[in-house]
């Protein structure tokens, strides 16, 4: 389906399959539906199910509900750029530090972008950690209760990392992360310091511990509460977001330059949306005849769970599907709806 | 939402304080030096 202006896109289905990787985990890997959970906190990224399933975050709430010691750990690679599809992940990380004076320990995994040839030097994962650090703070999390963890600024995560790899095995790193033995043994490291990162608040004085993540991560998290259980702490636990597609309906992803990035230009934002995928008729005259796809429509994906509430998005969609309202009238409200102008 | 348009506004503000007081450091770790070698502030 393309769209009265003429943009063509190749797929849909990614849109469809967004929640799909949270399905399999709770189909296939024993997490639950975050629907399940009653008194769910009163933020957006719950209300509209973009925290899609979950592992104890029951018992999380609970604890801190008891007063218990609690943290969440929220890891970011240093060759990362944030995007728009971090922002819920990012945004109930600052929700629950403001609303429940939560501690976040937000480990930068510059170890790992180096050994994986994301960076091309030691001293460039560095960089982009200490950068990164500025963007986080700048987002709004409070420089008193947040505690970043740059691998290679923070060293002493190694001996936690160490005491840890006696509880894994090298079978059991190549069968969750695939690794071969040409692979560096860097590499083949590197998930008992992202335990480590994890972990490290329990050895710390805290009782719990909570991890949001995207639902393709949750391998990592396995592998570390299974670690967790080993060496007597508990189980952390796991919120898992649904999947954000770019702007092509496909997985979002650097390469594909299908994100919105923070801080890209407004030229090129602008750019970006306007040729984004939409569920719209190949000329104006059909679109008004037969109307739109909301479903498939990229514009329309992000104004629903960015920026409207229920009411506002399905007043649009009714719109959309009418014909009343055009693809491009859809993309120039994302546009100017989210104030790209900075 | 709003935190994303104010952002790059936000960003000017982060002093080097404020990365100091949130960043966990070794105990050989100059900081502020490091920020300078990279030109975090520059």
């Amino acid at each position: 389906m393309g769209d009265e202006n003429g943009k063509q896109g190749n797929s849909a289905s990614e849109i469809a399959s967004v929640t799909a990787d949270n399905i399999k985990l709770i189909k296939k890997f024993g997490a639950s539906p975050i629907s399940e959970i009653k008194g769910l906190p009163d933020f957006y990224t719950f209300g509209k199910m973009l925290m899609y399933s979950h592992r104890d975050f029951d018992r999380y709430m609970k604890n801190l509900k008891d007063g218990k010691k609690c943290a969440i750990v929220s890891g970011f690679n240093a060759s990362g750029t944030p995007h728009m599809g971090h922002i819920p992940v990012f945004d109930t990380n600052l929700f629950m530090q403001r609303k429940f004076g939560i501690d976040l320990f937000m480990p930068i995994s510059d170890d790992e972008s180096y050994v994986s040839n994301k960076v091309s030097t030691q001293e460039e994962g560095i960089k982009n950690s200490l950068l990164l650090v500025r963007v986080m703070i700048a987002y709004g999390f409070d420089t008193k209760k947040t505690k970043f963890i740059i691998d290679h600024i923070y060293t002493n995560i190694y001996n936690l990392a160490i005491k840890l790899s006696k509880g894994l095995t090298l079978s059991e790193v190549k069968a969750v992360y695939g690794y071969t033995p040409d692979q560096n043994i860097g590499l083949q490291f590197y998930p008992t310091v992202q335990s480590a990162h994890i972990i490290f608040p329990l050895t710390r004085g805290y009782d719990d511990v909570l991890v949001p993540i995207g639902a393709d991560e949750d391998s990592h998290m396995r592998v570390c509460r299974d670690l967790a259980a080993k060496f007597g702490f508990v189980k952390p636990a796991a919120l898992h977001s649904i999947f954000m597609p770019g702007l092509d309906g496909e997985k979002m992803s650097k390469s594909r330059n299908n994100g919105i990035f923070l801080f890209e230009d407004e030229k090129s934002i602008k750019k970006k949306i306007m040729n984004a995928f939409s569920g719209g008729q190949a000329s104006i005259e059909e679109h008004r005849k037969l109307g739109g796809n909301p479903d498939v429509d990229m514009a329309y994906f992000y104004l629903k769970n960015y920026f409207l509430e229920r009411d506002e998005a399905e007043s649009l969609a009714e719109d959309y599907r009418k014909g009343k309202l055009l693809s491009g009238e859809m993309k120039t409200m994302l546009y100017e709806i989210g104030s790209w102008k900075g | 939402m709003e935190r994303i348009n104010k952002l790059k506004g936000d960003y000017s503000k982060v002093s080097e304080k404020d990365m100091e007081k949130a960043i966990m450091v070794d105990e050989w770790v100059d900081l502020k030096k490091m920020m300078d070698d990279y030109g975090i502030f520059s």
